[in-house]
């Protein structure tokens, strides 16, 4: 298992590197130019000067391997420092950090800003999606065909056909608009320091967190119930009933744990996806986390911002993909890889 | 020596004529409801935006500015008959009062005969109706029902031609990984690291700063068709390369392969004759699911506003423009969002029963 885990872990590597490079080609072979938005009254020479200062005329080699040293050196000892507070990261000069276009400011310390918020909604609202797709996805399979069954597998299949953007915006027009009794704005500067100002963050966080956790619990059941019923005609079963077992044990325990083996790994894998989906959600209601972050750095042609949040999504992902091999490997002995 | 006249074929009676195998496809296919269902749908949706033009001949263009913001005409259904509700009960409380249900069906009925009286004889209501409009207007004054029309031409066409590509691109990927076996490592090793490469944000960069190139180079609506099909397409073909080369695989080692083989079939006669036509079944279904989702990445990137443009508008984009109006016209969102959802709703569900039709083992039973 451990030679395993090593070995894919090595593997990760130059699936990063390819991606990052991939990202930062992307950017670079575009037309755009960071000192378009600059005024016109800028001279050519002066703009020139900017140009150099942000290194923009280097050859594309050279300009990618220091990104990628800032990004995945220099970068994450900072994150560290922020953290910890140590000392570990070389002291600041011009061009040590990842500068963002617009703002000045080191791109890291703009997402470590917004992160609270996007990890807030997106882990709330999977793991609502979790606690609503297990028992639904269990009892639809347990009762195969019934009118609940029945029920269930249409609503998953809504919740998996209906975009968020039009869940999210019907919810505010529903409970926003016409009942009033949620706010349609996410407000990030609320804090909560006792019972009332508590109440206010639940209710403006359950919009957004039901329109993400529906969609999530929607494929989620899908598998469990599939899963269930894979393991429910299996014989271990008859033979668990066989012995007396009442029908609970035999469901929740003997079933149910073969079950989640691969609905582990689908929850595992479907991580990265669902910060994917937090941009849309996150623009619906207006929260400003990494979403709103990647969205306004674009519409600005903020390219370190991009590049900086596209890779540490691709880093979600490949991190989450070597995570559910790992569970995989973990839960079931019939796939140990060694 | 060989006998020149024809051995005597031997005619059995055939008790009902013979059935193509796209017959007991479809007889399965038609007892999964819900397939039935998306598939009477998706025909509804195609008349609308391929017939539906022809009937209702307003131009989608046009800015009739005194009309502008009408609400469409189930609004009429929806007007206020007493004082505001504070809760979901009084509201309700509302609907069943005997009273007020005869004010309402008064307004409503009045309404719908001659709308536009109507509006202007019950200023505080708040309500501008027209037949004219039946959908309503947007804040330009241009007529909903035929936006939604020219939109879903668009929304569909990019569904369907995405589709297409990713298919084509996965299906040759799928075909040549698993038949070639010195190129399956490397083919799949791409397909792995598309796999893992953040879609959403890749494609909205790209859309970003690509977007003015191909502007110029197709013209304002080309370009942008171009632009999103290419991206939607090359970055959902990885599924389908998998199933398909997982297929492809399996079919290798059957028999009447190896008896094609044996009798010197070249590979491309073999890929075409014997090999695709057996992974039809998993390339349809697959096609149903990229139809759903290239629809629906499109919205999202005409929703996030990097999609096509509010003059040529698609179903995502018009309910984009529609959130700025939210509380005043709810409506101009829940249209294009209902027309999104229901056609999504329906190709999911026809790959469902095709995956139910096309699979022999479950046929028949």
């Amino acid at each position: 298992m451990l030679t395993f885990t090593i070995r894919r872990l090595l593997l990760a590597i130059p699936t990063l590197l390819f991606i990052s490079f991939i990202i930062f080609i992307i950017v670079k072979l575009s037309p755009s130019d960071p000192t378009a938005n600059l005024p016109l009254t800028i001279p050519p020479e002066v703009r020139e000067q900017i140009r150099e200062s942000l290194g923009v005329n280097d050859p594309i080699l050279t300009q990618y391997l220091k990104w990628l040293k800032l990004m995945v050196w220099d970068e994450p000892l900072h994150l560290i420092d922020g953290w910890l507070g140590t000392e570990l990261a070389p002291p600041e000069t011009p061009g040590s950090r990842i500068i963002s276009y617009q703002t000045r400011s080191p791109v890291m310390d703009l997402i470590m800003q917004r992160m609270p918020q996007t990890l807030w909604v997106v882990g709330t609202s999977y793991i609502v999606g979790i606690l609503i797709a297990l028992p639904l996805g269990i009892i639809s399979a347990y009762k195969q065909y019934s009118i609940f069954d029945q029920l269930g597998t249409f609503v998953s299949m809504l919740g998996f056909s209906v975009p968020t953007f039009f869940t999210g915006v019907l919810f505010i027009v529903i409970f926003a608009v016409n009942l009033q009794w949620l706010p349609s704005v996410y407000d990030t500067t609320h804090e909560v320091t006792d019972w009332d100002s508590f109440v206010v963050q639940f209710k403006q966080m359950i919009m957004p967190v039901m329109v993400l956790g529906l969609f999530n619990a929607s494929q989620i059941s899908r598998y469990m119930r599939a899963s269930m019923l894979d393991n429910l005609n299996q014989d271990y079963v008859r033979t668990a009933r066989a012995k007396g077992l009442g029908e609970s044990t035999v469901v929740l325990v003997h079933v149910l744990r073969n079950s989640m083996i691969p609905v582990v790994t689908v929850i595992a894998l479907n991580v990265p996806a669902v910060f994917g989906g937090a941009i849309i959600t996150e623009q619906v209601f207006k929260v400003n986390g990494i979403g709103q972050l990647l969205i306004v750095a674009i519409q600005a042609g903020d390219v370190p911002v991009v590049q900086t949040v596209s890779f540490i999504f691709a880093v979600l992902i490949v991190l989450f993909n070597l995570l559910a091999d790992i569970l995989y490997g973990v839960l079931d002995p019939r796939i140990r890889y060694d | 020596m060989t006998d020149n006249t024809a051995p005597s074929v031997s005619r059995t009676i055939q008790e009902r004529p013979p059935r193509n195998q796209w017959f007991d496809v479809w007889d399965q296919f038609r007892t999964h409801k819900g397939a039935l269902f998306g598939l009477g749908f998706f025909l509804f949706a195609l008349a609308f935006i391929l017939i539906g033009p022809l009937l209702w001949t307003v131009d989608p263009q046009f800015a009739d500015i005194r009309a502008r913001n009408s609400n469409h005409i189930l609004a009429c259904l929806n007007l206020p008959t007493g004082p505001d509700y504070e809760t979901f009960g009084s509201w309700l409380a509302g609907r069943f009062d005997g009273e007020r249900w005869g004010i309402w069906t008064d307004l409503a009925s009045s309404c719908f005969s001659s709308p536009e009286e109507f509006s202007r004889a019950n200023p505080d209501l708040f309500i501008k109706v027209s037949w004219a409009h039946p959908l309503g207007t947007d804040q330009l004054g241009r007529d909903m029902l035929a936006r939604l029309m020219t939109g879903g031409q668009t929304s569909i066409a990019v569904g369907l031609t995405a589709m297409l590509l990713a298919l084509s691109f996965g299906t040759l990927i799928g075909v040549v990984a698993g038949y070639f076996k010195s190129l399956d490592g490397v083919l799949m090793r791409m397909t792995d690291l598309f796999l893992a490469i953040p879609l959403l944000p890749l494609l909205l960069v790209i859309i970003m700063l690509y977007r003015d190139d191909l502007r110029n180079a197709f013209g304002p609506e080309g370009g942008i068709f171009v632009l999103i099909v290419l991206v939607i397409g090359l970055t959902s073909w990885m599924q389908t390369a998998r199933v398909v080369r997982g297929d492809v695989l399996n079919l290798k080692e059957r028999e009447f392969v190896l008896a094609a083989r044996s009798i010197g079939t070249n590979p491309s006669n073999m890929i075409g004759r014997h090999i695709l036509p057996n992974v039809m079944s998993a390339i349809m279904v697959s096609a149903t699911l990229g139809i759903a989702n290239a629809i629906i990445t499109e919205s999202a990137l005409s929703f996030l506003g990097l999609g096509f443009p509010s003059d040529f508008p698609t179903w995502g984009r018009i309910l984009f423009d529609g959130t700025d109006w939210l509380s005043a016209f709810p409506e101009r969102v829940i249209w294009p969002g209902v027309f999104i959802s229901l056609t999504v709703l329906s190709v999911n569900y026809i790959g469902d029963g095709l995956r139910d039709a096309l699979d022999p083992r479950i046929r028949g039973r």
